[in-house]
Parts: structure tokens; C-alpha cells; sequence
């Protein structure tokens, strides 16, 4: 049971008090709550992290933030303030890639025949980009579309959904999202306003973290 | 390369490989030839990585005008006969080729495409997706993404030639 393993590893490291089912840690989401006197912020978004993909792999990925040593210096204790920030280090990470992708965009599209994206549209791309990873932890995927368009592909692929943001050549915008059971689209003026209007939704209802 | 569709063979360099089209069944795979280097590390290093290369919806959005996406019927011929042809296919276009992304045909169908065998004098395994859509239509660009989405959602890359090798060497 190393996800079992991992996750007693998981509990003394983040200091945490109680925890609701959790009989099988590897298939279903884990109810829990934190000592007040670990550092606990953000708590809601905290606990979005950990309600879904508690597997094997999730451990492995975040127990690297559960290993890091507490700003005190008190043994491998990781408060959830640390972890927040650790977790925003990793969307750092991702933006710093995604941003050197979407440099390369241009390049790319004279390799695979494409018409080149022009700067406006770079330009909202990157705007677009630094919102995104304000909110996810997921890293998307960045690439030229046809007619200079640029896409920002953000998947679940365990369940063939995902949300497909276009930002095209003249700045304007679009967003095509596919969930199991619905699938959409819509399209704006200015693409750094396709986050607008509550879209987040419909990234977070393709299982997009 | 020399193809006889009469008598259902197709030569290629040396060899002889039979051609035999029959029923399209839902296994059958259909694989999209990647000619982008830049694409295709990104895609096996998503493989490697995560057990699963991702597709970009852009290799499945058909050229303006069109709603065909042109592709090789898989699983009749070895693959490295397979790959000749992807390489043949790539040098008029002054590129390289670097593997396949493969749906089988009932994702394909699943997302509401069809398959139409269209096999070429050079191209025996030649066959094209076929996305519903009108072309006169307001939004046909749109529909069109969407159906390049789905069918990028079910594809898998599977890369050819010893490229690999050396991207696993040095990561």
C-alpha cells in the first residue's frame, strides 16, 4: 500500500488533526481537517487541491512540498501557509515554461506550415496566460492554430475533457470547453476577457485543477 | 514506389506488402503523420513523462476549404513500410518524419466522423477523416476546432525512427 504509506508520511508532515474516510486513500477523495496552530490559510482552496486525484501520483508530486523544511527550521513540519506557497511556486514553474512555449510559438508556425501569430496576439496570449496561472495548477499546453491563432490547451485526459482557449491573430478570443456530458464554446472581442463572467466553472468542471 | 490497385499489392523499394481494404472495423487504427520536429519531441516527451503523448488539436484541423484529414490505415503493413511513406511524404515539404498519432476508427466514429479509405497510386493505406460539417456554413472554423479537439482527445503519439533514443539519453 504505498499510497497508504505515503499518506501517514503526508499526515505527520502537515500536522493534520483528523481525517474522514480514509480506508482507501488511492481511489476516493479524503475528507480532513487542520489543527488551527499549523499556519492554516486559504483553507477552502487548500482543501480544493487535495478533493480530487488522490492517488499514487498526486502523492508523489506533492509530497516533494510536504518534504521542504518549515521557514522555522523545526523539523520537516511543512505548515499549509508553506504548502500554499509551494503550490504557487509550482504555477510559477509551469508560467515561466508555458511563457517560453508561447515565445517559441512563431518559430513553430513557420516549421508546421502555419501562418505566424502576430505580436497583438502574443501579447494577449501572455495576459491570458498570467491569469490562467493565478488559478491553475495544471500546465497547459501551448501552440500555434491555424490562421495565426494561438492555443492554449488546458486537458484532463483521464476523462477526454478539456477547455481549449484561441487567441487570434486580431486579439479576440475564444474558449471551446468539452466535458463528458456538455461541450461549448464562446468567443469575445478581447481574449484577456475570456476568463470573464464566471468561466472559471468551466474549467473546474472539466476536473482541471 | 509503384502502386497496383488491381491486383491489390503495392510495391514499395523492394518488397510486396499486401493491400487487402475489406470492412473498417472499430480497432482498426488510423495514424496522422507528424512532420514537425518541434511537435513531436513535445509530444513524446508528454509519452514518456505521462504514459499518454498528447495530440495538439492543431494536427487535426483540416486545411482551409476542406473537412478531410488525411491519414494511413494502420495494421495492413508493417509499420517500417508505414514509415517509408510517412518519410516520402515529408521530403517535398522539406521536412522530416517523426511518427504517428493513432485514433482507432470507433473513437473516430464516437465523435461523430467517419472514415473514407482513399488509398493513393503511392499510397495504398491512404484514407481520410471525414468531419461533418458544412463549409459554407457561419461558424464552420469553429466546428471545425471542436471536432480537431475531440479527435486530439482520443489520439496517442507513437513516434518512429531512433530519435527517441537520444531524447532519453539526455532528458
Amino acid at each position: 500500500m504505498w499510497a497508504a504509506r505515503q499518506w501517514e508520511l503526508f499526515k505527520s508532515a502537515n500536522n493534520v488533526a483528523s481525517i474522514e474516510d480514509h480506508s482507501d486513500v488511492s481511489l476516493k477523495p479524503v475528507s480532513y481537517s487542520i489543527r488551527p496552530d499549523s499556519g492554516v490559510r486559504a483553507w477552502s482552496s487548500i482543501s480544493r487541491q487535495f478533493e480530487r486525484h488522490m492517488t499514487g501520483d498526486f502523492f508523489a508530486k506533492n509530497l516533494r512540498y510536504a518534504s521542504l523544511p518549515s521557514e522555522g527550521g523545526k523539523g520537516n513540519i511543512l505548515s499549509f501557509a508553506n504548502f500554499s506557497a509551494a503550490v504557487n511556486a509550482r504555477k510559477e514553474a509551469w508560467l515561466t515554461d508555458a511563457l517560453s512555449e508561447l515565445a517559441a510559438c512563431p518559430d513553430r508556425a513557420v516549421d508546421e506550415g502555419l501562418d505566424e501569430p502576430s505580436s497583438l496576439g502574443l501579447t494577449k496570449a501572455e495576459a491570458l496566460l498570467r491569469q490562467i496561472a493565478g488559478h491553475i495548477e495544471d500546465q497547459p499546453d501551448i501552440y500555434p492554430m491555424d490562421e495565426g491563432s494561438i492555443a492554449i490547451d488546458l486537458r484532463n485526459p483521464d476523462v477526454k475533457s478539456g477547455v481549449l482557449f484561441l487567441i487570434e491573430e486580431n486579439g479576440s478570443g475564444a474558449l471551446f470547453y468539452h466535458t463528458q456530458k456538455s461541450k461549448g464554446r464562446v468567443r469575445v472581442d478581447d481574449a484577456v476577457n475570456l476568463l470573464g463572467e464566471g468561466r472559471w466553472l468551466e474549467i473546474k468542471r472539466v476536473g482541471i485543477r | 514506389m509503384v502502386g497496383d490497385q488491381e491486383s491489390g499489392h503495392s510495391v514499395v523499394g523492394e518488397r510486396i506488402v499486401n493491400v487487402a481494404p475489406g470492412a473498417i472495423e472499430p480497432t482498426d487504427e488510423f495514424g496522422r503523420e507528424e512532420r514537425s520536429e518541434s511537435g513531436a519531441k513535445r509530444a513524446f516527451r508528454r509519452l514518456d513523462a505521462m504514459g499518454g503523448g498528447r495530440a495538439p488539436v492543431a494536427r487535426f484541423k483540416p486545411p482551409r476549404n476542406s473537412n478531410e484529414i488525411s491519414v494511413n490505415r494502420m495494421g495492413l503493413a508493417p509499420e517500417d513500410h508505414l514509415a517509408e511513406i510517412g518519410k516520402k511524404n515529408a521530403k517535398p515539404l522539406n521536412k522530416s518524419f517523426w511518427g504517428w498519432y493513432i485514433l482507432f476508427a470507433g473513437d473516430i466514429e464516437a465523435v461523430g466522423c467517419s472514415v473514407s479509405l482513399s488509398p493513393l497510386a503511392d499510397n495504398p493505406y491512404h484514407a481520410d477523416i471525414i468531419i461533418p460539417v458544412a463549409l459554407d456554413a457561419e461558424d464552420t472554423r469553429d466546428t471545425l476546432i471542436e471536432f480537431a479537439r475531440d479527435l486530439a482527445y482520443h489520439a496517442r503519439f507513437r513516434p518512429w525512427g531512433d530519435w527517441t533514443k537520444e531524447l532519453q539519453a539526455y532528458p
